[in-house]
């Protein structure tokens, strides 16, 4: 799924935030990306869908060679990740519904189909009653429910998480977690999360990767 | 899509496109202007010896509509009772020959002094008298209107341009989140762009039918709106637009709107 080999990156050409890395994360993993603030696991996990471009080395994903893809190319890539922010990033001007709706509208699913799917989900992150709201008509929680159910919306391969519980209590931490579990779990689709605390008692086997000064260390 | 920025794009175009309007307006006039005065004026030219339609089309670097010859016979008849049997003979003998000159198109003043020039070449000419200067003014008047009619459209092209794209990046920058957003998704600029797309479109529609209900109205209603002079002489000249006319004025809508849009956004994607 996500092959990474002398990987460098860095904002200003100069200082690597990533030095060297080397890893392979296969088809239905679950991994947490853990590291001190600043020590660049964002930055891994925005190489993965082309938001920095890799100084140097090799990274595929999903087969695409992220030093070379074009702008075409890393559209095509995005359609078939889901992702999931600390900030939640739903579209104020949305209902919740088109939320969801959106990477389904982006992979040319039909609007019936889509709407179909978007209920679908909806209840499956319990938020039923709160498709017709405006993001921010929503909790924390609920938002961050509504932003995993985006990610789930296409049934992607992958979902790239950065920090989905950073925001949230510890109630709506869990659901959160319980959604990506049974998303690894249930579907098979390869869950890659930047925390900086993983959940005691996680209650799924997963990888965990620690960034320390540039470097990528698998424990 | 808020009213605000709905009106915000209309108005410039609807004020383009009024000034487009002057502009064909004042074209159409001068063009029935030229036809009629093409009909009204003559040049009249005196020869000492008759002279043919061919002879003047060679001489002549004008394209020559006709040539006709004003009758002696009836000249001499009206001179008859002026004079005497002798200065009569006289008459006979020595009087040249006279014809109007019709030319294809409407000459201006300069051009109608090399046309003197050409014709007083041709031999046999005496004596060329072209037509009222008055008609030279108006015209001189017409064309100074119709010059500055293009020019104000095209400042106001300008002025659109402006407006227009400034409200895009406005746009833009408003909704920069939610392109940020689709963008993280997979979605290009353009599918992010759909409102700004469909305001164009609306917009675009829209001020080009008022403009449009605008001219009929003021067709249907000449003698309202004007001073009884201006009114006459708009209905003498004829302004009629054709429906080749009137889509146009829509399309050149639609295309300015349309192309703003895509001029913005060709700069954002490059960003």
């Amino acid at each position: 799924m996500i092959h990474a080999n002398n990987l460098c990156l860095s904002y200003d050409g100069k200082k690597d935030i990533i030095h060297n890395g080397k890893f392979h994360i296969q088809e239905k993993d679950f991994v947490f990306i853990t590291g001190s603030s600043g020590s660049g696991k964002s930055t891994l996990l925005k190489s993965f869908y082309n938001g920095i471009k890799p100084k140097s080395g090799t990274l595929l994903v999903n087969n695409t060679n992220m030093l070379k893809v074009g702008k075409s190319k890393i559209r095509e890539l995005r359609k078939n990740i889901g992702i999931i922010f600390q900030d939640y990033k739903l579209i104020k001007e949305y209902t919740v519904e088109e939320n969801i709706m959106l990477p389904l509208k982006l992979n040319n699913y039909g609007d019936a189909k889509s709407l179909e799917q978007a209920r679908k989900l909806l209840k499956h992150v319990k938020l039923s009653s709160k498709g017709h709201c405006m993001p921010d008509e929503l909790s924390g929680g609920e938002q961050q429910r509504a932003s995993v159910a985006r990610a789930l919306a296409h049934n992607p391969k992958l979902i790239l998480a950065d920090e989905p519980t950073g925001n949230l209590d510890d109630y709506s931490a869990e659901l959160v977690w319980s959604l990506l579990r049974k998303a690894n779990e249930q579907l098979g689709i390869t869950v890659v999360v930047v925390t900086h605390r993983i959940p005691d008692n996680f209650g799924l086997s997963y990888r965990k990767f620690d960034i320390l000064s540039g470097d990528i260390y698998e424990s | 899509m808020s009213l605000n920025r709905f009106f915000s794009f209309s108005l410039p175009l609807i004020i383009m496109l009024f000034s487009f309007s002057i502009y064909i307006s004042i074209s159409k006039m001068i063009t029935t202007y030229e036809t009629t005065i093409n009909n009204d004026y003559s040049i009249v030219l005196v020869t000492t010896t008759p002279i043919t339609q061919d002879v003047i089309k060679k001489g002549i670097s004008f394209n020559v509509k006709n040539l006709k010859t004003l009758s002696r016979e009836q000249i001499l008849a009206d001179l008859r009772d002026d004079v005497t049997d002798g200065s009569f003979a006289l008459l006979q003998t020595k009087l040249p020959y006279f014809y109007t000159l019709s030319l294809q198109e409407f000459p201006t003043s300069s051009s109608l002094e090399k046309l003197k020039k050409e014709l007083l070449s041709i031999q046999g000419m005496k004596s060329v008298e072209t037509f009222s200067k008055d008609h030279d003014n108006v015209y001189s008047l017409f064309l100074f209107i119709k010059s500055v009619s293009a020019t104000m459209f095209a400042f106001m092209i300008l002025f659109t341009l402006f407006i227009i794209s400034n409200q895009i990046n406005l746009w833009f920058y408003e909704h920069s989140e939610r392109l940020h957003i689709i963008n993280l998704h997979g979605g290009s600029l353009l599918y992010g762009a759909k409102p700004i797309l469909k305001l164009a479109l609306l917009s675009g529609l829209f001020a080009g039918i008022v403009v449009v209900g605008g001219i009929f109205y003021v067709q249907q209603n000449i003698d309202l709106i004007f001073s009884p002079e201006l009114a006459q002489l708009i209905t003498q000249s004829n302004i009629v637009y054709t429906p080749i006319e009137v889509v146009s004025i829509v399309l050149i809508s639609l295309f300015i709107s349309f192309a703003t849009v895509f001029g913005v956004l060709i700069k954002h994607r490059f960003k």
